[in-house]
């Protein structure tokens, strides 16, 4: 009987450590640590002007979740902003990609009421939508505002009849190649208005790919997508050769679609790149860093790119290159797809701040604060129509390499694809990502599209009316 | 029932304990247990009653069996090869000899550094393009190995992370339990004629069999529940061959929400891993066990 007493203590016990400790997600290290080169979010400046101007109890404070890689501290942003609305901070906290999407779920979908203010990646508003996360801020915009908007962002922000995200970006890819190794390898390069296909940019990056000391890893290599396995940049690549549908149109079903012939010839090219003619690393690199010091010759890029290259070619030191941009490519029997929309701001349903988020977040999204966004923070294509046409006023952007932008800007309008804005748009987006990566590491792509395929369907059956 | 004066204070002292206790253990429980029979149909304010619906889907969904396998088959090959190798280790650094005492201290070293920093670490060291692994390989001609990138070497790559950890944790309870053993039954031993092998298999052995048996199943829970190195690394990539069961449920849970599927495929693991630990008990039980 003891004994018995033994076993059954025993038992209880492990089964009460097994399950506290799954059961206790915040002990992993969940979303809302913050990672090592996040910066967090003391903001000495705003506690200068609070002690400077108004009084302290009438300060309202708003926490924004937002992109650690946009850099906003120090860069003047939000001190336009704390111009106009002196009685409000912002206090950011900045996280990955990855993590955001995490943090949002774990704690506004947890009914926390912190952050007041989260970006919001444009085709999640359906999926942010459904679960009631998002305040809706049609009230906060004139008419005349919201005609200021790409349509097709207004779109991809809307669900359910009501504007529950605010559109920041909107965007698009363009290739940019090195001059100098195009000229030493006796290749001409497409003009800024060309548009090469992928065959084009295969056969070159093959002949730019140089491995000097013949150790299999070249110094130079011939070409890489700028967000290696991201689907805002990948999706494109199917859709030229079969345009136009990512998921059925209930957004439930993906078998047949995202394994169909079109989609595995487009990424075993993809993947051919990394593996079978080696003209891209493989593993975790940073494209944009190995163009700047000369290691890439091509790569395919964001508008954002052009600000930052420009200042780097344009600084004392320079690049020691010269390097041109031209239009996205498309494989040869196929049609031009270019991939589009960017970052929303969205106000979390729970805030008790809702004036002040709204407040921020219609500043941040109108005129003054696109053009600030646009000249502090990050070069990215404003969603705003009069922001965009403002860049081609203004001075710096008249000569190169500054005036890329206008090829970019020129861009916006070849048959941009927004991604399918879906209800299980985070599971479809972050499962497909896998088998991109996959595949970039030598998976066969029929064999990675066919199991992601199984998992996006597993995963999208619970939207299922 | 009157309690005595006396005998209240066992129980105020008690009290901080079970109140954590209750905070931090029973309620997640009960609540994972409550949470599976529900579904919040991922709709604003639609939180129903669902029976073991959540449970059906679980248990019809491919990938919950997927992860299931692979979970199974890490822990054939981490759990044997952690066990084992603690064991050998524990009786290395059992010896007595001059400087055992630094190499002691050198094996537990893993122990003192937290688990997400020692993977980070890891992960650093076996990156493709810029770890230092594949630098050393480099060296010798071995050509660069993809450790975490490729579905044929990312579960073994994980297997080397965990036991890098694991070993010395489990050898302390080993050496703990040699060390118990009193030297005068392995002379007698050795006087009624055993060599060092009987001497260990027939007389060591059965009497490190309690040790074993903690030994065992802490391992099994520590590595049926295991997360930080898949999280922190592989996110159950490449083509989901670290996909491990606990990592399965996080992702359910907290990335994509649905947290009915989630507690289900949480209820389902733990009662595999009681089976499992009934087994393991029963197949050491013994009078002293």
């Amino acid at each position: 009987m003891k004994k018995q007493l033994r076993w059954i203590l025993a038992s209880l016990v492990i089964f009460s450590m097994l399950l506290g400790a799954c059961g206790q997600p915040a002990e992993a290290p969940a979303a809302e640590e913050p990672v090592a080169e996040e910066a967090a979010a003391e903001e000495p400046e705003a506690e200068e002007a609070a002690a400077e101007e108004p009084a302290e109890e009438e300060i309202v404070t708003i926490k924004w979740l937002m992109l650690a890689n946009h850099p906003v501290e120090d860069s003047g942003f939000l001190e336009e902003f704390y111009e106009a609305y002196p009685n409000i901070r912002v206090e950011m906290e900045g996280t990955t990609i990855a993590q955001l999407y995490e943090a949002i779920q774990v704690r506004v979908g947890g009914g926390a009421s912190d952050p007041d203010v989260f970006m919001v990646n444009a085709p999640l508003t359906t999926g942010y939508g459904t679960r009631g996360l998002l305040l809706p801020l049609g009230d906060s915009f004139t008419d005349e505002e919201m005609a200021n908007f790409y349509p097709a962002a207004v779109e991809i922000g809307s669900f359910g009849g009501e504007f529950l995200s605010a559109p920041v970006h909107t965007s698009t890819q363009n290739l940019y190649y090195n001059i100098d190794m195009f000229e030493a390898a006796g290749i001409t390069p497409p003009a800024q208005d060309e548009r090469w296909t992928w065959e084009q940019v295969t056969e070159a990056a093959q002949k730019l790919t140089i491995d000097e000391d013949g150790d299999g890893i070249p110094e130079v290599w011939g070409f890489n997508f700028e967000q290696i396995e991201l689907f805002y940049q990948l999706q494109p690549l199917p859709l030229s050769l079969d345009c136009c549908q990512s998921i059925s149109d209930d957004g439930l079903s993906v078998d047949g679609i995202i394994n169909s012939e079109s989609w595995v010839e487009a990424f075993s090219w993809y993947g051919s790149l990394y593996n079978e003619l080696g003209v891209a690393p493989k593993g975790a690199v940073s494209t944009a860093e190995l163009f700047r010091s000369g290691n890439m010759a091509m790569m395919l890029a964001g508008p954002w790119q052009v600000n930052a290259l420009a200042a780097g070619a344009t600084s004392e030191e320079g690049f020691g290159f010269d390097y041109g941009i031209s239009l996205h490519p498309y494989f040869e029997d196929g049609v031009v797809v270019t991939p589009t929309s960017g970052w929303h701001l969205g106000v979390n349903a729970n805030t008790e701040k809702a004036e002040a988020a709204k407040a921020f977040v219609h500043w941040f999204t109108t005129e003054a604060g696109g053009k600030s966004w646009f000249s502090n923070v990050r070069s990215a294509l404003s969603a705003q129509q009069s922001v965009n046409e403002w860049i081609g006023t203004e001075e710096i952007y008249a000569e190169a390499p500054w005036n890329y932008i206008q090829v970019a800007i020129g861009e916006l309008d070849s048959n941009p694809v927004i991604r399918p804005p879906v209800v299980g748009y985070l599971e479809y987006t972050t499962i497909i990502e896998t088998a991109f990566a996959d595949i970039r590491n030598g998976a066969d792509a029929q064999e990675a599209l066919d199991l992601v395929a199984i998992r996006i369907e597993s995963e999208l059956a619970k939207y299922a009316p | 029932m009157k309690i005595k004066k006396k005998n209240i204070a066992p129980y105020l002292l008690l009290l901080p304990a079970l109140a954590l206790l209750l905070v931090f253990r029973i309620y997640p429980m009960v609540s994972t247990i409550i949470e599976s029979f529900y579904t919040n149909n991922l709709t604003a304010d639609a939180r129903e009653f669902v029976g073991l619906a959540n449970f059906n889907r679980v248990l019809s969904d491919p990938i919950f069996w997927k992860s299931l396998k692979v979970t199974l088959v890490f822990n054939l090959i981490n759990i044997p090869t952690q066990v084992g190798l603690a064991l050998v280790v524990a009786v290395i650094l059992n010896m007595r000899t001059r400087g055992i005492s630094i190499f002691r201290s050198i094996v537990m070293l893993p122990i003192a550094v937290s688990p997400v920093v020692s993977t980070t670490l890891w992960k650093t060291m076996m990156d493709y393009n810029a770890g230092v692994i594949n630098g050393l390989l480099a060296l010798v001609d071995v050509s660069r190995q993809e450790f975490f990138l490729v579905k044929e070497q990312a579960l073994w790559s994980i297997v080397i992370v965990t036991a890098w950890k694991g070993i010395p944790y489990m050898m302390i309870f080993f050496l703990a339990g040699l060390q118990e053993i009193p030297v005068a039954v392995l002379e007698a031993a050795k006087i009624d004629g055993a060599n060092a092998w009987q001497s260990f298999f027939r007389v060591t052995l059965p009497l490190l069999k309690r040790v074993f048996a903690f030994v065992l199943v802490t391992d099994t829970i520590l590595n049926l529940i295991l997360f930080a190195p898949i999280w922190l690394i592989t996110r159950g990539g490449p083509q989901l061959s670290t996909n491990l069961i606990m990592y399965e449920t996080y992702r359910r849970g907290m990335v994509y929400g649905d947290l009915g599927a989630s507690s289900a495929m949480l209820i389902v693991v733990i009662l595999i891993v009681a089976i499992v630990l009934g087994l393991q008990f029963l197949a050491l039980r013994s009078d002293d066990v």
